[in-house]
């Protein structure tokens, strides 16, 4: 660890010998009070080049865990849907059973109302039977059935909606990869001018970082803009017969 | 059309989910993933597939190079194609067209997106086989 301050080169003109010796030595002296200061600098690099690999680490590391997390997510809206599918398919069971219903118990009140009796339960169980048709029960049944149809569908529209958003995960961590891929470069920069220092420096440019597979330039615009853009350019290019 | 075989080829995980999932929300269950264009060949090889969904960017062979070998491999050349990338600019657009990609979407994009293009490129490989 670098802390200390750096040391000050010392004041070259403390002291004037005449002549090429004075200067000579002026010269030296000026040297001599560089090195510590080129020994400070070069710790210093050494230090902050020592820094970079421990923070694209942990760039490396927000992009796996946002992954991981994102999947998980991913599988409980995946779960979420097919259970929002298992209750739709159960509500258009349940209203083909209320309409199978209705028709059953039309068909009972014509069945005994053609053969009427004297007995007082039997015109009881008449009238229960067209209570249950007039008072619209078998209708309200089925507004309940729609009403819990939409509310369905606008559930699995939502999960949809989220799941989309999470696109947002590949385009920052093509973003971080962007920026780990900047901070390499001066990293490699670094262990240049740290090989220049210890004289292993062959003189040429320093390392490029490794080729990229991520967009520098990708970014989270959830409008219709950009395909907007895309789509007139593909229209274009096929109406000039490209295609 | 709901047995086609896709393959979703996608350097991205949550990509490959998101993609996947919103096939099968379309009605699309026949879906095969690749995790970059080397691994896409191997399965089109092993597995084959009707329709390819690539990403761009992408280790050991991104997009481009993956669409570029499929149109130059007879069994596959004329299989349709959709690039689904981040890259949104003028000149990105024409070299996917270039190559011969069928169709380019931007990320992000909606499921209401994705279903369009693919009966875009389905109606217009059904007219051109026609």
């Amino acid at each position: 660890m670098a802390t200390t301050s750096p040391p000050q080169p010392q004041d070259p003109t403390a002291a004037k010998p005449a002549g090429e010796t004075g200067l000579l030595s002026q010269f030296v002296h000026a040297l001599s009070g560089l090195l510590p200061m080129l020994d400070h600098i070069k710790a210093t690099i050494e230090e902050s080049s020592g820094k970079i690999p421990k923070a694209s680490s942990q760039l490396h590391s927000v992009t796996q865990a946002t992954e991981s997390a994102t999947v998980e997510i991913l599988n409980a809206l995946d779960d979420m849907t097919q259970n929002v599918g298992t209750a739709e398919r159960g509500l258009q069971r349940l209203a083909a059973i209320i309409l199978e219903t209705a028709g059953d118990v039309r068909d009972a009140i014509g069945l005994l109302q053609k053969n009427p009796s004297a007995d007082p339960e039997h015109a009881r169980g008449v009238e229960t039977l067209v209570h249950m048709l007039s008072a619209g029960r078998s209708t309200e049944a089925q507004q309940i059935v729609e009403t819990v149809t939409g509310v369905l569908a606008t559930t699995r529209d939502s999960s949809m909606n989220i799941a989309m958003a999470l696109q947002v995960q590949d385009i920052t961590s093509q973003q971080i990869a962007s920026v780990t891929h900047m901070i390499e470069s001066v990293r490699l920069e670094l262990t240049h001018m740290l090989g220049q220092f210890r004289g292993e420096a062959t003189g040429g440019p320093a390392k490029q970082a490794e080729p990229t597979h991520f967009d520098t330039d990708a970014q989270y615009t959830p409008t219709a803009e950009r395909q907007d853009q895309a789509d007139m350019i593909i229209q274009q290019w096929t109406s000039e017969s490209h295609g | 059309m709901a047995s086609l075989k896709f393959l979703v080829v996608d350097d991205s995980l949550t990509m490959r989910r998101i993609v996947l999932n919103t096939l099968k929300t379309i009605g699309f269950n026949n879906i095969l993933e690749a995790a970059d264009g080397k691994d896409a060949m191997a399965k089109l090889l092993s597995e084959g597939a009707d329709f390819l969904i690539t990403d761009w960017n992408m280790p050991e062979m991104n997009g481009l190079e993956l669409t570029r070998w499929v149109r130059a491999t007879p069994q596959f050349s004329g299989m349709p194609i959709l690039m689904v990338t981040t890259r949104g600019n003028k000149e990105d657009v024409i070299d996917a067209m270039k190559v011969r990609v069928n169709n380019y979407i931007v990320k992000p994009f909606t499921a209401q997106g994705l279903k369009d293009k693919i009966d875009l490129i389905l109606k217009a490989t059904e007219i051109k086989a026609s």
